[in-house]
């Protein structure tokens, strides 16, 4: 074996291609002291590296990995009800039919109570009036999900990373 | 049967095939992640989150884009430079040599004892992370080079020239004991 032939084998070597040294190689550098001194101690610590111990595990690494493990399974649970009402938001015959029901929910709510109390039937209280506004700001907010769902989407992910 | 096989069954919702995964790299994930990292709690939180991930995201592994090793080390890469965000990358590089008394010398094919191979756990630290994550996934853990390419991104020349730099150092290392040898 030529020094130039040990000079590429041991490049590759080094690089992890081809396991242990061939034997050819090791009687060249037996001989050869000029490659003896440039290769040896390269080659060792190449040999030496893959037979370095393995870190002990830390005391309790696994019981913390499957406690990790149910935190994010419960995050996991919390985003499926998410996506659940993003789908319904999404949807605008659901949202047509939410806005109609809370707009008559809120008005029935507040003149059904003014109805009902001994006095002028067109006489609302302030807390029916804020009863149906609500209820008409609610509708509005559904009516209009489906154009900001997006930044909806991108706020409860960021929450829940 | 083979990580790729079970990687399949985990995918499908089988935990049992996901706790034969764990076990069989949580060790080798520990490693990686303490070599690299240099601090058990830091290398502890990589390796689960990188667990954690690999579980969450195991229907995306794809073995016709390479072994399940290979991903698996690309997350638990990723996980580590995330932790080397919040302390500044190089912190770790300059700072961690600094402990060392300096390796010994070793005899040429001599077997490796207990003082040696602290000794070259200690030159390993001193490696910048540049040398020493492609040295330690190659060498160490026995990534192919093109393995080892594609978890850090890099050509394969690129990997081998940075192995082959990584044990000249710590032949520098062994024979003058410079411990000045960072990038």
């Amino acid at each position: 074996m030529k020094c130039g032939e040990v000079n590429r084998i041991v490049q590759s070597l080094l690089a992890g291609e081809g396991a242990d040294p061939p034997p050819e190689l090791l009687e060249h550098l037996r001989d050869c002291q000029s490659c003896e001194g440039r290769f040896a101690t390269l080659l060792t610590i190449a040999s030496n590296l893959k037979h370095l111990p393995d870190r002990k595990l830390p005391e309790g690494f696994d019981v913390r990995f499957w406690l990790r493990m149910a935190r994010r399974a419960r995050k996991k649970r919390k985003k499926a009800w998410q996506s659940w009402m993003l789908s319904i938001a999404a949807n605008d015959e659901v949202r047509w039919v939410l806005m109609l029901l809370l707009s008559v929910a809120s008005v029935a709510v507040a003149l059904g109570d003014s109805v009902a109390a001994p006095r002028h039937p067109l006489l609302i209280s302030a807390s029916n009036i804020v009863v149906m506004a609500v209820g008409l700001l609610l509708a509005a907010v559904f009516l209009h999900a489906g154009s900001y769902s997006d930044v909806i989407v991108r706020i409860f992910r960021r929450k829940t990373r | 049967m083979t990580d790729e096989q079970l990687a399949e069954m985990a995918a499908t919702g089988d935990q049992e095939a996901f706790a034969s995964l764990y076990g069989r790299y949580k060790q080798a994930l520990f490693n990686f992640a303490w070599r690299v990292v240099g601090e058990a709690g830091l290398a502890e939180d990589a390796a689960q989150e990188s667990l954690v991930a690999a579980f969450r995201h195991i229907q995306r592994f794809d073995p016709a884009k390479g072994s399940f090793k290979t991903w698996m080390f690309t997350i638990a890469h990723n996980e580590c430079r995330h932790s080397f965000r919040f302390r500044g990358w190089w912190s770790y590089s300059e700072n961690s040599g600094n402990e060392s008394s300096g390796p010994k010398a070793i005899a040429p094919y001599s077997g490796c004892s207990l003082d040696e191979k602290l000794d070259l756990e200690r030159a390993l630290k001193q490696l910048s992370a540049k040398y020493r994550i492609p040295l330690i996934l190659c060498r160490l853990h026995g990534l192919s080079t093109r393995e080892c390419a594609e978890v850090l991104k890099l050509s394969e020349v690129n990997v081998k020239q940075r192995v082959f730099r990584a044990i000249h150092r710590l032949q520098e290392i062994f024979l003058t004991g410079d411990k000045s040898n960072r990038e």
